[in-house]
């Protein structure tokens, strides 16, 4: 697989403060989630990766190129910020065919461009409009589409799905899905929403103040564990006891209780448990890892 | 009857495969916009009333002075009546500043209010491409709109002169002479308003604090000039930096210096032609240095 986007020990100081230090890591085609808490290094690295700022060691390279010192690679890529980037006086399309242009694309195919590019992300019907009478997702979406109008190899989406309702989240993170499936653009999506990346992304590269926490796969993060889930409707202290005065190694987590490590036979002594308390069983299963595991520093 | 029949084909998100022009698209389209926008033109009617009047203003004079030529020659309004050489040399200029201080601000500040400078800074532009691109749309406009009525003004005068081959003959190098002056007066009077707008957040406030300085700067060397001795008045006329072109213009005239100076453009006569040429050279390249570091340094 192509490796797009590589970060070599990169680091960025602001003075004293170590925005990143010496992050290394890489991605390749597909769509990969930045993820991380607010101050984590996310929107360093993307600035880092667009050339708008130097390193202070080490090296952020996409498609080949230091975009810092070759601006010209910009051409293949998309960028999509989290705050308000948009004029208000110009309707979408005419918005979009300029953006077109200053990616490089002749007038004519800026144009063509700027009209399939509304039309796929869903604002067809719109796109004369001027861009000041649009709604908050409609607004987000021109967002989107000016980071795809010249047809990037790579788009960098910081935040996408900011200030968005629950529909138009959802709506969102589709078109993200589809953007990287179906047309063919890969994408970073910079989030600190792990329900986002758990959603959308293929890989997964974790910061955590300004260091590389995790990378990897993220159905490797999201895979079944050892550990058995049980939810019961009710006497959860009593199941927990049972279970304790069995010699299993149990504990209460959220609405339910998690066992580790459990042998053929210590899963009958599980179901004896329940029957033995009289508790009304809501579920019996593997636990999945979640990406929020990663944060808790839980790697079972 | 047979009823036409269509049928429309969704043939899903096309790769670009044309041509990527990279950084001279860039340019150019960030030109083209600047011009547009130094011209109000694809914006509302308010947009337009200042360039619009503007010219007009500028207009006027080329139309009307070749008629009055013609019919009170040198006898009647003639001496007060502005040739080719001071058409720029007094009320039109400041006409002319007036202009480049209101709608210039609208070039850089609007981009960085409405967050568009984040979308075009990740395109392969490098700032110094923006500054430049921006600036020379507003010189060119800025240009054109003191070269129409030159130019509109040479015709009626060979127009209106009774050998019109002879008044070719004779006045001939009046034309290298203008462009030259005009150019010196489009370059001071984009660029400062450029770089004021460079460091304010607000059009309304460039403006004024454009227009303040330069009647300030002339008002005080008006004082000076006529309060000093002749030897120090000279050098007090280089207060008045909206003069500056005017002095410029008066040198590449070759106009004689006046025995009983009395304004601040009779005094600079008097200084050596090298100061005044440094000084118009500093009132241009300072502002500029601004500019140009002002957006090397912009956080984004």
């Amino acid at each position: 697989m192509t490796t797009l986007l590589q970060a070599n020990n990169l680091t960025k100081h602001y003075g004293a403060t170590v925005a990143l230090d010496g992050v290394s890591f890489e991605v390749s085609e597909g769509i990969t989630g930045l993820l991380g808490a607010n101050g984590a290094g996310k929107s360093t690295a993307i600035k880092l990766f667009l050339g708008l700022l130097r390193p202070t060691a080490g090296a952020a390279t996409v498609l080949g190129e230091e975009p810092y010192h070759n601006v010209t690679v910009r051409e293949r890529l998309g960028y999509m910020p989290e705050h308000d980037c948009l004029p208000d006086n110009v309707s979408g399309t005419e918005f979009l065919s300029h953006m077109a242009q200053l990616s490089g694309l002749p007038p004519g195919e800026a144009r063509t461009r700027a009209a399939d590019t509304l039309r796929h992300v869903g604002l067809d019907e719109e796109r004369y409009r001027p861009i000041g009478e649009y709604s908050t997702g409609m607004k987000q979406r021109v967002k989107l589409a000016q980071a795809l109008v010249h047809d990037p190899v790579l788009a960098l989406l910081d935040e996408p799905t900011a200030g968005l309702d629950p529909a138009g989240r959802e709506e969102m993170l589709d078109l993200v899905r589809r953007i990287g499936a179906d047309f063919g653009i890969s994408i970073v999506l910079s989030t600190h929403l792990m329900g986002d990346v758990e959603r959308t992304c293929d890989r997964i590269v974790v910061l955590d103040a300004g260091s590389l926490m995790e990378q990897g796969e993220v159905k490797g993060f999201t895979q079944d564990t050892q550990m058995l889930f049980i939810e019961v409707d009710d006497k959860q202290e009593e199941v927990l006891a049972a279970l304790g005065e069995r010699g299993l190694a149990v504990q209460p987590m959220g609405t339910g209780i998690v066992a580790e490590n459990l042998t053929d036979e210590q899963f009958d002594d599980v179901r004896d448990a329940v029957v033995e308390t009289g508790a009304r069983l809501r579920r019996l299963a593997p636990r999945r890892r979640q990406l929020a595991d990663i944060f808790r520093g839980d790697r079972t | 009857m047979t009823q036409a029949r269509g049928e429309v084909f969704d043939i899903g998100y096309q790769r670009y495969r044309g041509a990527r022009e990279g950084r001279v698209r860039a340019v150019k389209t960030l030109w083209a916009n600047g011009v547009r926008t130094s011209l109000g033109i694809g914006r509302g009617l308010f947009a337009k009333i200042i360039p619009g009047l503007a010219f007009l203003v500028l207009m006027v004079p080329a139309l009307l002075f070749p008629v009055l030529n013609a019919m009170f020659g040198d006898g009647g309004f003639g001496d007060a009546i502005p040739g080719q050489d001071d058409y720029y040399a007094d009320w039109l200029a400041f006409v002319f500043i007036l202009f480049t201080a209101i709608v210039g601000p609208e070039l850089l500040v609007a981009d960085r209010r409405s967050g568009v400078i984040n979308l075009y800074l990740v395109r392969p532009l490098t700032t110094t491409d923006y500054v430049l691109g921006r600036w020379l749309a507003f010189f060119s406009v800025a240009f054109a709109m003191l070269m129409v009525p030159q130019v509109t003004l040479s015709i009626g005068l060979v127009l209106g002169a009774g050998d019109q081959v002879a008044y070719i003959r004779d006045n001939w190098t009046d034309v290298p002479r203008f462009v030259a002056a005009g150019a010196a007066l489009a370059m001071f009077a984009t660029t400062l308003p450029l770089c004021v707008s460079a460091f304010v957040g607000r059009r309304a406030y460039a403006a004024v604090f454009v227009i303040a300085v330069v009647l300030v700067a002339s008002v005080i060397a008006g004082i000076a000039t006529t309060e000093a001795s002749e030897d120090a008045a000279k050098w007090f006329a280089l207060v008045s930096i909206s003069d500056y072109p005017v002095f410029i213009n008066d040198m590449i005239f070759a106009k004689e210096s006046v025995q009983s100076p009395s304004s601040t453009t009779d005094y600079a006569g008097l200084l050596p032609d090298y100061v005044v040429w440094a000084a118009f050279a500093a009132s241009v390249a300072l502002p500029a240095a601004l500019l140009w570091e002002r957006y090397r340094r912009l956080a984004l």
